[in-house]
């Protein structure tokens, strides 16, 4: 079992209720992490996916502090103790 | 280049004085100043709220900035947005672009801000009399 821990910002925390879990994953594959998140939130999981299942657009995946696109999820190899924050589209300025 | 993102911004004179300095070549500094507007929606805003990303925030930043530097080959550029609360009338952000001539700094500018409003990871609440919500 790989340990992650996936932090939440701004809106998407409030509409999840939680700045942070813990998740624990079967293999480090990002659809892996995706999975636990499902069972893991119910519906309030519904805020971080679109109907057919994938990652809302405009939604920030960094993993240890490394943006990934999100064209690029399936090429991350998750390792104990990784850190992978998920922000909604930016709303600076 | 200087980016910031921090809870005060630098004075604006000595941003412009740094741009300024940065070269003989400097020609040309445009300036862009976000204010928090005392209306929204019709309704009388009393604060906004910033956050950020703290340890992406200033890298991705730096990142558009090099990016439009390099696409209108300006000379230098710097750029500081607040993070926590911030009041009416008071400034949000500085975005100042120094290059050769006007034209590649009114351009730049423009790109410039309408990038990091995009992609710099940093949010605004907005709390007005009618209530709050993150924007």
């Amino acid at each position: 079992m790989i340990k992650v821990k996936v932090r939440f910002y701004a809106s998407l925390r409030d509409e999840i209720g939680a700045g942070e879990v813990s998740v624990h994953l079967n293999d480090g594959s990002f659809n892996s992490l995706m999975n636990s998140l499902r069972v893991l939130l119910g519906d309030r999981v519904n805020r971080l996916f679109s109907e057919g299942g994938v990652l809302r657009n405009g939604l920030i995946v960094s993993v240890n502090n490394t943006i990934i696109h999100l064209s690029k999820t399936r090429e991350v190899e998750l390792r104990e103790n990784d850190v992978v924050d998920l922000m909604p589209t930016p709303s600076g300025g | 280049m200087k980016v910031k993102v921090d809870r005060e911004l630098d004075p604006l004179p000595t941003l412009i004085e740094h741009l300024k300095h940065s070269s003989d070549e400097v020609g040309a500094i445009a300036v862009f100043v976000g204010v928090v507007r005392g209306v929204s929606d019709g309704g009388k805003v009393l604060k906004l709220s910033y956050e950020a990303h703290e340890a992406l925030a200033s890298r991705v930043l730096k990142d558009v900035i090099e990016d439009v530097k390099e696409k209108y080959g300006l000379i230098d550029a710097a750029a500081e947005h607040r993070i926590g609360d911030v009041s009416v009338g008071e400034d949000i952000m500085y975005v100042l672009v120094a290059s050769k001539h006007r034209d590649e700094a009114y351009n730049a500018l423009i790109e410039l801000v309408d990038r990091i409003k995009r992609e710099v990871p940093i949010w605004k609440k907005e709390y007005t009399e009618k209530g709050v919500k993150w924007l």
